[in-house]
């Protein structure tokens, strides 16, 4: 196993966006680098992939760790573990179709193809730190690439929906610094010596002293003598999360963002920005702060199940396509939320599962709903109808993608969602957190089962009002579908439907690093 | 008594200072060999720049206590004056690319001579130990300035600004004498370990802490700090902007020095014992009064559309962090002085460079689009990509973003705050509050350079030579800092060292007794405190 791979898997997009900015590469040039890079890095994911595979599938390999700042004892430290490496996966694969998506920007392509593989850098760095100082640099890094990808090559209101984004995922950064610094300062109590300050998330080195050490633990548990910060940090930490989330009703920046977004932008938001907010929950919020997370688990839950029927019903009362589909983010994001809230295993399987299935699902509806915009100019439901005789190709894997999002059986939204559902009623059990307030569980359990019918209210109508019906005249005047537009769609589709039918590809990569979260968290 | 000619070995440690005044003679002689020589004023004034810079670096080993106590020679002091004399060489140079045309030949001596007073009034700031020396140093730094603020001097606006200052400056400087005056009064010593002695022993009277006052109001000034901040963004519209780029770090960085220099000097004649001092007060008070001068700045800067105002009300806030910073010099907690002080020499190298280079490219961009109203900045990433990029860097480093050195020095400034417990993370939550309330007027620039698209039919242009360099130094050292800020910080860290006696209060109060009978001044003898 070496280390370096996945040190160059890392940096390997950025090594692709400074190829693009050097003068004379033209702009055909730029996307064919910004491919090849999306394709190397792709390649080493999978490598890594089986490497880890064939390296029994626990803790964390390929760790690389230097110091980097000494007066902080920060650590240049990342690795690769089963909670990180679906996530990275997802990444790779959908930043190939995401580059494939953007063939078609010609403002500034240099510049755009720069920014993006930037931003590729910034999304893998998030997932494969294990220092919390680092991962805090590269989950800031990230959001300045994608601020002025959504406010150079945005909508009409793209400025104000770019400072939106950046406003909101930064007000939630400082929270997590906060906490930091919290913790940075509390450390030293914790290590053998009462000098170490850390700030070291996971590790291979059984030696070290981790922010998950048992001292540590016990200092932030219920009685002990920081309590009072555990509650704080917990609350804290998961504000700055719940934004990227987003969890209503932090989630305002994200219809907004996403409308104006282009294309592949969106794509990229949904499928795997958000997806830091939930990977940050399960990597620091619930791991460090496990007490305050049971003691304060019927308002997550109740905040979850909240946005899950706002998010739902948003969604329901939109005329604008792409909001529509924002919305239903916010909705099954919900279902991340309630699966940590409730902290039974299956929840937390569904919650990770959940996360996968809507960065297949969700870049997918994005990418569907644009390449109509591309043609159409308009995004207004009520101007449609009539897509599938259009185009019956296009109308079969736009079923395969929507349907993917409402959740059907044997497509990937599927998994996710009953997982959760069953978590839910699991934390009614003797040992679970909501073992003394069953009506609560059985509350939350009842919602958001029920919030399904209206995920499928959303969708079905939707697609009433874009595929089915008479087709319109302004259609004739459309390009025909492209067959590079086909690969991405079929891609996403095919995946939609091995992962409704084989969760286990990803539970096979996740199962020994749950069982050890699950057993830190200590719940069963 | 006989008065004692200062030995040959202090002079050496004066060499700096010495040579910053041979070279103001100098620039002002060259018009009696050459008239109108543009060339020979700037040699000299760069070769006693250089020739000081050579002399701190010669000395930086030294540490001691010069011309009876008045002026501390210690790495603190030098490290400061090395950086504010190669910054002064910069802004020579900036001066160079940008003003020189619009001065008139016989005007380069004044301006240039000028500028190496002010220089060497703030070095003197860096050292100072005594009452009277803090107030040589301040008004040798102030009187140059004023007249440097209104250089554009056929412009109104100069003139105002300029104006401003002087009122301002005067009277805050005679509030300073008057609270000197009652600090000689109570404490019966110039010296300010004898002065920071009497209120550790004496206790906080009513006279001593009207005279601290004064003396702080003075030192409020030279920071510009809220509510004595009124004058900055005038005088930083009005001046050449050269002269704006060395105002605000020049003698912004001075002035944290001397606020640095005097808490030490308090902090260390408490020892630790800041309750029964009466100086848990001091400490309490500069936190707050940085705290609201880091808030006010922001809150001042997100109305302001003009360039030069806005980074005025940003300077404003930059100097709030340092002196929420400099609070702790007092009470550091379970860190050390050395640390804090550290961490604001770290902060002021990296602010440094952020300044230098937002005004660089400010600077260019006035001269070549006439614009130095940020609006005006519409669809430069179109017309000149390289400079709208170093802008938004240098604009991005002073917000806070990590990877580039303002988030590092940021981080650095925090981590000293962490050792304070409570206070500290008070001051923590403030100051990554402004953090995010900076952002918004921080990028606004970047949003009218980036995101509005302007005239397309407007020519194109590079920045080149002398200014491109420059503008290019400044982002290396900022992503140099901020992604391995090891070497610097621990560069600073080291250099943070600074003069503290290590003698019991009793033997302070009992040489302050001595010095009452004799009718001199005698300073408790002096150890360096051993490094960390």
């Amino acid at each position: 196993m070496d280390a370096q791979l996945l040190n160059w898997m890392i940096f390997a997009p950025t090594i692709g966006a400074a190829l693009c900015l050097l003068p004379g590469v033209s702009d055909q040039a730029s996307k064919k680098i910004a491919l090849l890079a999306s394709l190397v890095t792709l390649g080493l994911s999978v490598w890594i992939a089986w490497d880890y595979y064939g390296g029994g599938l626990e803790g964390v390999q390929f760790e690389t760790a230097c110091e980097w700042i000494g007066a902080i004892n920060a650590y240049y430290r990342v690795g690769i573990d089963g909670l990180s490496l679906p996530l990275v996966l997802l990444t790779t694969s959908l930043s190939v179709l995401v580059v494939l998506a953007s063939w078609n920007i010609d403002k500034a392509t240099k510049a755009f193809m720069a920014l993006y593989l930037f931003l590729y850098t910034g999304m893998l760095g998030v997932f494969l730190s294990l220092d919390m100082f680092l991962f805090y640099v590269f989950f800031e890094i990230s959001l300045l690439p994608m601020y002025f990808l959504i406010g150079v090559w945005g909508g009409p209101r793209k400025e104000y929906a770019a400072i939106k984004f950046f406003l909101y995922t930064l007000a939630g950064s400082i929270c997590l610094l906060v906490v930091m610094l919290g913790l940075y300062f509390l450390t030293p109590f914790a290590s053998p010596d009462n000098t170490t300050n850390t700030w070291i998330m996971a590790t291979s080195d059984p030696g070290a002293v981790t922010l998950q050490s048992q001292t540590l633990r016990s200092l932030f548990s219920e009685g002990g003598v920081y309590w009072w910060f555990a509650k704080t940090a917990f609350w804290l930490t998961f504000i700055a999360f719940a934004i990227k989330l987003p969890l209503a009703p932090l989630h305002t920046w994200l219809p907004d963002a996403h409308v104006e977004a282009p294309t592949p932008i969106s794509m990229i938001l949904a499928g795997v920005l958000l997806k830091m907010g939930g990977y940050a929950l399960m990597r620091i919020t619930y791991p460090f702060f496990p007490d305050a997370a049971k003691y304060y688990w019927a308002a997550v839950g109740v905040i979850a199940v909240f946005g899950i029927i706002y998010g739902a019903l948003c969604a329901m009362a939109q005329t604008d396509w792409k909001k529509l589909v924002a919305y239903s983010s916010v909705s099954h994001m919900g279902y991340v939320a309630l699966g940590l809230a409730v902290m039974t295993r299956t929840a937390f399987d569904g919650a990770y599962y959940q996360m996968i299935a809507h960065g297949i699902s969700s870049a997918m509806m994005f990418f569907l709903v644009g390449v109509v915009y591309e043609r159409a100019h308009h995004r207004d439901l009520s101007r449609f109808g009539g897509m599938w005789l259009k185009w019956p190709g296009y109308g079969g894997w736009s079923l395969v993608g929507f349907f993917a999002g409402m959740g059907l059986p044997g497509l990937c939204g599927f998994i996710g969602e009953i997982m959760v559902l069953l978590g839910t009623f699991q934390a009614a059990s003797p040992g679970a957190v909501g073992e003394n307030n069953v009506a609560m569980v059985y509350t939350l359990g009842i919602l958001s089962a029920s919030a399904v019918v209206l995920t499928a209210g959303y969708i079905l109508w939707m697609f009433q009002r874009v595929y089915l019906g008479l087709e319109r005249p302004e259609y004739k005047e459309y390009a025909p579908v492209t067959g590079r537009e086909y690969f991405v769609m079929a891609t996403l589709g095919v995946a939609a439907v091995v992962f409704g039918l084989a969760p286990v590809l990803v539970f096979t990569l996740t199962d020994k690093t749950f069982t050890s979260i699950m057993a830190s968290l200590g719940v069963s | 008594m006989i008065p004692q000619l200062p030995d040959p070995d202090e002079l050496r440690l004066l060499l700096p200072e010495i040579s910053l005044i041979t070279a103001m003679c100098a620039v002002l002689l060259v018009p009696f060999i050459q008239r109108k020589s543009v060339a020979l004023p700037v040699v000299a004034a760069l070769g006693g720049l250089l020739l000081a810079t050579l002399a701190t670096v010669a000395n930086l080993g030294d540490y001691r206590m010069i011309f009876s106590g008045s002026l501390a020679i210690d790495h603190f002091s030098q490290f400061f004056k090395i950086l504010l004399l190669l910054f002064s060489v910069l802004v020579v140079v900036l001066w160079g690319i940008t003003s020189r045309k619009q001065t008139h030949a016989y005007d380069v001596p004044d301006f240039l001579c000028l500028l190496l007073g002010a220089v060497f009034g703030m070095s003197l700031m860096a050292s100072a130990t005594s009452l009277i020396m803090i107030f040589v140093a301040i008004e040798s730094a102030s009187l140059p300035s004023y007249a440097l603020a209104g250089f554009r001097k056929h412009e109104r606006v100069g003139s105002e600004g300029s104006l401003k200052y002087i009122i301002f400056g005067s009277a805050s400087s005679a509030l300073m004498v008057y609270g000197m005056s009652l600090i000689y009064g109570s404490a019966g010593t110039l010296d300010l370990f004898g002065v920071a002695g009497a209120v550790t022993t004496g206790g906080l009277t009513p006279l001593m802490a009207v005279g601290l006052a004064g003396l702080f109001v003075g030192l409020s000034f030279k920071l510009s700090a809220v509510p004595l901040h009124f004058w900055c963004p005038d005088v930083f519209q009005a001046a050449p902007i050269e002269v704006t780029t060395f105002l605000s770090v020049a003698s912004k960085g001075a002035a944290v020095c001397l606020l640095v220099r005097v808490l030490h000097v308090f902090g260390v004649a408490s020892m630790g014992d800041l309750g029964a001092a009466g100086l848990g007060g001091l400490s309490v008070g500069v936190a707050i009064v940085g705290a609201i001068t880091a808030t006010w700045g922001n809150l001042l800067a997100l109305r302001q559309t003009n360039l030069k105002r806005l980074l005025a009300c940003s300077s404003i806030s930059h100097a709030g962090y340092m002196i929420m910073a400099a609070s702790l010099i007092i009470s550091p907690g379970r860190g050390s002085a050395q640390s804090v002080a550290g961490a604001i020499l770290f902060y002021l190298l990296i602010y440094l460079f952020m300044n230098l280079g937002a005004f660089t490219a400010a600077a260019i961009i006035d001269q070549e689009t006439g614009q130095d109203d940020i609006r005006g900045y519409t669809g430069l990433a179109r017309r000149c990509p390289t400079l709208a990029v170093l802008m938004s860097l240098f604009l991005l480093s002073l917000f806070g973003m990590p990877g580039l050195g303002g988030f590092m020095g940021k981080i650095y400034l925090m981590e000293s705050m962490t050792k304070a417990e409570n206070t500290g993370f008070v001051l923590i939550t403030v100051l990554l509050l402004n953090t995010l309330l900076s952002l918004y007027y921080y990028m606004r620039p970047v949003y009218y350079m980036v995101l509005v698209a302007g005239d397309e039919r407007r020519p194109v242009f590079f920045p080149r030579g002398i200014g491109l360099a420059m503008l290019l130094g400044c982002a290396a050292v900022l992503l140099w800092t901020g992604l391995s800020p090891s070497a610097a910080g621990g560069m600073t860290q080291d250099y943070a060292r600074m003069f503290s006696f290590t003698r019991n209060v009793v033997d302070v109060t009992d040489s302050l007794a001595a010095s009452q009978d004799a009718g001199v001044l005698v300073i408790p003898p002096l150890h360096e405190t051993p490094g960390r």
